[in-house]
């Protein structure tokens, strides 16, 4: 995975060499994170290198970004089945808000239509 | 007809719902000191199709442990007796009595509703880190309705009328129930539930789920199951006989602290525990 310099963190696995303007190798694949190579990779102006590991949970973020987008897409027969259950108590403030947190939840837990 | 003769017509029944032997045999031995893991492993497993389904349960999400359980002493040395006993009744009680084919309320769906009650009733136990022991609160969500599955099964005439009245007025069951009786599903949940020698909390809490502040003693089981029926018939898992929700006891939300925060908290553990409790849903459509 790329990072920025400003993103690396002690003990991080640089995964692909650094060289100079020459070409010298100054950074070995396998090298890890100091401080102090914090400091050099920014005096020699390194902008990013590449390091071991994953993208930080890139499936997570997706899978948040649908389950904040659900509730704009409820579906209709879920919020008339559960509104219907709720008539008579609706005008009970803490019913009113068990059947709109009802209706979030079992939104956002429901599996995406195909 | 009043609760006396309705008593008397229930003690006349050959087939009340009955634990197996078995069962309350572990109820028993559970209680005494001096039993050990082995005592109570052996009681189970002399029944091969109890132990099967215990140990189908003790090794589902729903329990959670990463390594297999793979005998029913393993089980009580892992769970304890408490966990277990509670796991061995309810691996029962779905397949204990069969509900007529034509019924007005359909027993698997009671049983959906119970169990979702159940794992609702245990995530408040937990989500509230009181004294009551969340296994047993789950155990009392699924008995909740014990009164019903008499109903359905053993009275299924005066289940009839609950029901046609349910039907007309879009009411509760159990406001139906008031209307034609001086008795609800509840007071004939008890009398069974104090055949099956249950637990004396349980038995109070099964008695006033729906007027949890009538209660004797420690209220909180009551209280626990009242909010657990609403939150799991709000849910729509299953049905009670009834397509509408009881107003909350405010009594009720304030002690548990059901506030916004804590009932987000609530729905999103509830809705991750009903999909690990897949095992449990089959065993009802098994048995029934």
């Amino acid at each position: 995975m790329i990072k920025l310099i400003e993103d690396l963190k002690t003990g991080d696995v640089i995964k692909s060499e650094i060289k100079d303007g020459t070409g010298r190798v100054v950074v070995k694949i396998g090298s890890k994170v100091t401080p102090l190579l914090l400091k050099r990779l920014a005096k020699w102006g390194v902008k990013n290198v590449e390091i071991e590991g994953q993208e930080p949970k890139v499936e997570a973020k997706k899978v948040e970004k649908v389950a904040e987008k659900k509730p704009q897409n409820i579906n209709k027969e879920l919020v008339i089945r559960i509104a219907k259950k709720f008539s008579r108590v609706r005008e009970d403030p803490f019913m009113d808000k068990l059947m709109k947190l009802t209706i979030k939840h079992l939104s956002a837990h429901a599996k995406p239509e195909s | 007809m009043d609760s006396l003769n309705l008593r008397n017509r229930i003690e006349s029944i050959d087939d009340l719902p009955t634990l197996p032997v078995v069962v309350t045999q572990i109820l028993q031995a559970t209680k005494s000191l001096s039993t050990n893991a082995n005592d109570v492993g052996k009681l189970i497993s002399d029944d091969q199709s109890l132990t099967v389904k215990v140990l189908k349960l003790v090794n589902s999400p729903f329990y959670g442990f990463p390594q297999k359980i793979k005998t029913i002493t393993h089980a009580i040395v892992i769970l304890g007796f408490a966990k277990v006993k509670n796991i061995v009744l309810a691996a029962s009680v779905f397949g204990m009595t069969k509900g007529p084919k034509n019924s007005t309320v359909d027993i698997c769906s009671l049983w959906e509703h119970a169990l979702t009650t159940g794992i609702v009733c245990r995530q408040l136990a937990k989500l509230r880190n009181s004294k009551l022991d969340i296994e047993e609160a789950f155990v009392a969500g699924l008995l909740h309705d014990l009164g019903k599955v008499i109903l359905i099964c053993n009275l299924e005439d005066i289940c009839e009328q609950v029901s046609a009245i349910v039907r007309e007025k879009d009411c509760l069951f159990y406001e139906a129930e008031k209307e034609l009786f001086d008795f609800g599903h509840d007071k004939i949940g008890v009398w069974l539930a104090e055949k099956w020698n249950l637990n004396p909390d349980m038995i109070e809490g099964i008695k006033c789920h729906h007027q949890p502040q009538k209660a004797r003693g420690d209220k909180l089981m009551a209280y626990i199951l009242h909010a657990g029926d609403i939150i799991a018939r709000a849910l729509d898992v299953g049905n009670g006989g009834d397509n509408k929700i009881p107003l909350m006891d405010p009594k009720v939300a304030e002690e548990l602290d059901l506030t916004t925060e804590n009932l987000d908290k609530l729905m999103i553990s509830v809705l991750a525990e009903l999909d690990k409790a897949k095992d449990f849903f089959d065993l009802i459509h098994d048995q029934n």
